[in-house]
């Protein structure tokens, strides 16, 4: 303690006193300091203490030494060395101070703190010889420092961690300065006095204006504020910081505005994304094209979309009236219950299942159900979502398709005439149906995966189908009837198959190709048929030809006996009766001669008839052409002139011009000649001879008609016979009975037919139908 | 009068009507027969080698066993000069009704006519007038 110039009386009178009674001095040693020591230079062991200094280290003062030693180990290694530097620097120059904080050992063991000072006594010649020093224990202040230093890390980390730094604005100098954080967060200088008006631009168009209205009501009065702004922290990159603020006034008026800012860009963030995922989720439920529905754990409808509505027709609230178990086909429900109950259990976190609802007209719609859970973050279930696509329409198509594959492979298994054998493209048997089985003899599984071909088929068979195809085939005979599957769409063909006894087997074998859906060949399907009882049969068919073919040629023998050697003969009798009457009159005035004449002419005429008969049968087979109509009857008519005139008969035709029909020439000529010449032979000798040709297209065919007023006949009496060979119903001297059987036979080899209509002396119709033409 | 006739037939009962039809209408002053024509047309051959008298007419039946008529009008088609040709008659007469042998003896045209059996004075008396 320094004197000064104007020493206060007390302090003078104070030292008086100190100087004349010790106890006052022992007063301050005890009261004032909480140590007090003096030391030997000289000889540096020997060192008083009061009690007092022992007692601030926890010690008993009367157990202590006064000794340096006794303290030495109890300091703190580097405050000692402070001190001993301290004190030779003061030693050597008494104006640099001995002063110095350090840290002893308690007693207990914690740590006090020590200021400790001292003074050099020193002799005449200025050499130190004593040290006089004094202890206080500044323990609390050290402690409640450290504790500040502490708490200002902890507020720099705890503004670290949540993003938050301090500003200030200057109302005198209109700048703001930034805390460490703040400046970081804004990236800007920390402790820079801004511009206001430079700082307000890093805010956000709208944001600006919100400032300054806050600022401006912060001025007014002390208050705070605490909002949201938008900020350019560099190009193009924005952030979301909260602004705190209180006015601070002084006198009335506004010093300055503090507070803290914060980054909040993340939380805004997530809180936007919330927001937009919630919309996001919501626009998809409301207006997803499936069904989609959150389910409450006890199965209540919580939410539904309008999709789930239409699909099983009920309106959104009389839904939400039910439950999914009211609506759930009985059979479905076990099964989607307890899959609910392992998603709510934590078995699996979803499903999938086909399950049926009932429509509220009754009906069962099919559904495909997807259930997810939703739980919290604690992993509590809260709710299930359901996604519902009705299947309906497919699971009908299923329900056909498996419905018609069931009866194909009905068909497939159980036909046991016809052998149903697939093969794959390599030509290896896949599968063997029980007609296999009973055709080639094997059992299926004796058969499967070996080589179709070379079980049951021979290599020279295939080898005369490959010569006759004229192509090569390198890659194995039976490509052949591949190759013929792919060109034609199927292949079939007649072979002989081995059976697994050795024998033989005549089948026919239709190879057709199976389409997967992508349209390639997957497989081939060879179904076989036994044709050994078809052979037998067409064996027999073979032997009736042969058969048939030598009684056609006997009869064309007949033919050439009756057309050739009959007539001959016949036509040799009639010459030499002649020749005998013309060389013998008398012999022809014999009664015989004429009977004998008529006889030979009688033979000649059948001879002729029955050429005839013959010539119908063998000209069959002729092709049919077409034949107007008109043009053919009146040839007919222009040859039958004479006949017509001597008969005194009249022909009325009534054909429409250009009527066509089909026919053969010769036969229809031959029928109309007939018909013609029939009504003029068998004609009325009670009237003249009217005979009527018209003809009428009627459907497909013509009918052409010939009636007559002529003598007529008793068809109940006659029937059918009248189209037979060799009747004839008029006692007419040139009724041949061959005419109307040559016509009959005539009209249906021209795929016609005739009809009649007849009374006894009124007339007779004649109803040909011919075929049209085109 | 005709000078000469020949009748290539093998049926002897038609043969002996048709000569004396021919002696009955004074057709001609000789009948030659044929009952095989190879025969004939051997004789056609050697006549014309000879360059004698040929018929004036034949009668010519085309069914006749072993040789057909036809093989004779095959033969002849390229024996006869045009003139030949002209001046003997051929008649195909027999006893088929067969539209195909009429249409083939008449597509030879040394054919003058298909004449159906039997014979009869008439037509007899037509062929020699004519």
């Amino acid at each position: 303690m320094k004197a000064g110039k104007n020493i206060h009386y007390l302090q003078s009178e104070l030292e008086q006193k100190i100087q004349e009674d010790l106890s006052i001095f022992h007063f301050i040693e005890a009261s004032a300091l909480d140590g007090l020591w003096y030391w030997d230079i000289e000889n540096p062991d020997e060192e008083w203490m009061n009690a007092r200094f022992w007692e601030t280290l926890g010690f008993d003062p009367s157990q202590m030494p006064h000794k340096a030693s006794a303290w030495q180990t109890l300091i703190d290694p580097d405050d000692l060395r402070l001190s001993l530097d301290n004190f030779n620097k003061h030693c050597a120059d008494p104006n640099h101070p001995y002063d110095q904080i350090v840290r002893y050992q308690h007693a207990l063991g914690h740590t006090v703190y020590i200021r400790c000072t001292g003074m050099a006594i020193r002799d005449d010649s200025g050499h130190p010889i004593r040290m006089l020093g004094a202890h206080i224990d500044i323990t609390q202040l050290k402690v409640t420092q450290n504790l500040l230093q502490d708490r200002v890390a902890l507020l720099d980390q705890a503004n670290k961690l949540a993003k938050t730094g301090t500003w200030n604005l200057d109302i005198a100098t209109s700048t703001v300065t930034l805390g460490k954080m703040a400046s970081r967060i804004l990236n800007l200088k920390q402790d820079y006095a801004y511009d206001f008006d430079d700082i307000m631009g890093i805010l956000y168009g709208v944001h600006k204006d919100k400032m300054h209205a806050t600022l401006d009501r912060l001025k007014a009065s002390p208050s705070t504020f605490d909002d949201e702004f938008n900020v350019s922290i560099g190009s193009d990159q924005h952030l979301w910081i909260r602004v705190i603020g209180t006015s601070v006034f002084e006198d009335g008026t506004c010093t300055h505005i503090h507070g803290v800012l914060q980054n909040i860009d993340e939380q805004v963030r997530t809180v936007r994304q919330l927001a937009h995922q919630e919309q996001l989720f919501r626009k998809t439920f409301e207006n997803a094209s499936i069904g989609m529905a959150l389910v409450g754990l006890d199965g209540s409808w919580m939410r539904v979309n309008q999709s789930i509505c239409r699909m099983v027709g009920y309106t959104e609230d009389e839904l939400m009236a039910l439950t999914f178990q009211d609506i759930t086909h009985p059979e479905d429900l076990d099964n989607d219950l307890s899959l609910l109950q392992e998603t709510l259990d934590g078995v699996r976190d979803s499903y999938v299942m086909e399950k049926r609802y009932y429509h509220k007209k009754g009906h069962l719609v099919w559904v495909l159900l997807s259930v997810a859970i939703v739980r919290d973050d604690r992993g509590n279930p809260l709710h299930f979502i359901s996604q519902i696509t009705d299947v309906s329409k497919s699971k009908r198509n299923e329900l056909e398709l498996r419905k018609s594959l069931g009866r194909l492979e009905s068909i497939y298994q159980n036909n046991t005439q016809i052998a149903m054998i697939e093969l794959d493209p390599m030509g290896l048997i896949v599968s063997f149906n029980e007609g296999a089985e009973n055709l080639l003899g094997y059992q299926r599984k004796a058969v499967m995966g070996k080589t179709f071909k070379d079980l049951f088929m021979l290599e020279e068979e295939l080898n005369e189908r490959i010569d006759l195809s004229e192509k090569s085939y390198n890659r194995g005979a039976f490509c052949v009837v591949i190759d013929s599957v792919h060109e034609h769409g199927f292949d079939r063909h007649e072979w002989k198959f081995r059976q697994k006894d050795g024998s033989y087997l005549p089948v026919q074998m239709t190879v057709t190709p199976m389409w997967d859906e992508n349209d390639s060949i997957y497989q081939y399907l060879a179904a076989i048929t036994d044709i050994s009882k078809i052979h037998e049969a067409q064996v027999e068919v073979e032997t009736l030809l042969n058969v048939t073919t030598a009684q056609n040629d006997r009869l064309r023998n007949f033919t050439h006996i009756v057309s050739h050697n009959l007539r001959s003969h016949t036509g040799n009798l009639q010459m030499l009766l002649d020749l005998l009457s013309l060389e013998d009159s008398s012999l022809a005035n014999h009664e015989i001669f004429p009977m004998l004449q008529e006889a030979a002419q009688g033979l000649h005429n059948t001879v002729e008839h029955l050429n005839d008969v013959i010539n119908v049968h063998s000209i069959q087979g002729e092709t049919m052409v077409s034949i107007d109509l008109n043009g053919l009857v009146d040839n007919v008519l222009t040859g039958i002139k004479a006949m017509m005139a001597n008969a005194g008969a009249h022909v009325k035709i009534d054909i429409p011009k250009g009527l066509m029909v089909k026919g053969i020439p010769a036969y229809l000529d031959s029928v109309v000649l007939n018909l013609i010449t029939n009504s003029i032979k068998y004609r009325s000798p009670k009237r003249p001879c009217e005979i009527q040709v018209s003809a009428r297209p009627k459907k497909d065919m013509v009918v052409l008609t010939i009636s007559d007023n002529g003598l007529g006949m008793n068809l109940p009496a006659i029937g059918d016979k009248i189209f037979g060979l060799y009747q004839t119903f008029h006692k007419h001297s040139d009724a041949r009975g061959v005419g109307l059987f040559l016509v009959k036979n005539q009209v249906e080899s021209m795929g016609g037919r005739i009809e009649l209509k007849s009374k006894p002396d009124e007339g007779t119709s004649f109803h040909v139908f011919l075929r049209s033409s085109g | 009068m005709k000078e000469e006739a020949w009748i290539i037939d093998d049926n002897n009962t038609y043969v002996f009507g048709a000569k004396r039809f021919i002696e009955l209408v004074n057709g001609c002053k000789k009948v030659n027969v044929f009952s095989e024509a190879p025969r004939a047309t051997k004789q056609l051959k050697k006549r014309i080698q000879n360059k004698e008298q040929l018929p004036d007419v034949i009668l010519l039946d085309i069914n006749m066993p072993v040789v057909q008529g036809w093989f004779f009008l095959d033969a002849i088609q390229d024996l006869l000069s045009d003139e030949m040709k002209r001046n003997v008659r051929i008649y195909v007469v027999t006893s088929s009704i067969s539209e195909l042998d009429r249409l083939k003896a008449l597509s030879y045209p040394i054919v003058r006519e298909f004449v159906n059996k039997p014979l009869n004075l008439e037509k007899i008396r037509s062929i020699m007038a004519a």
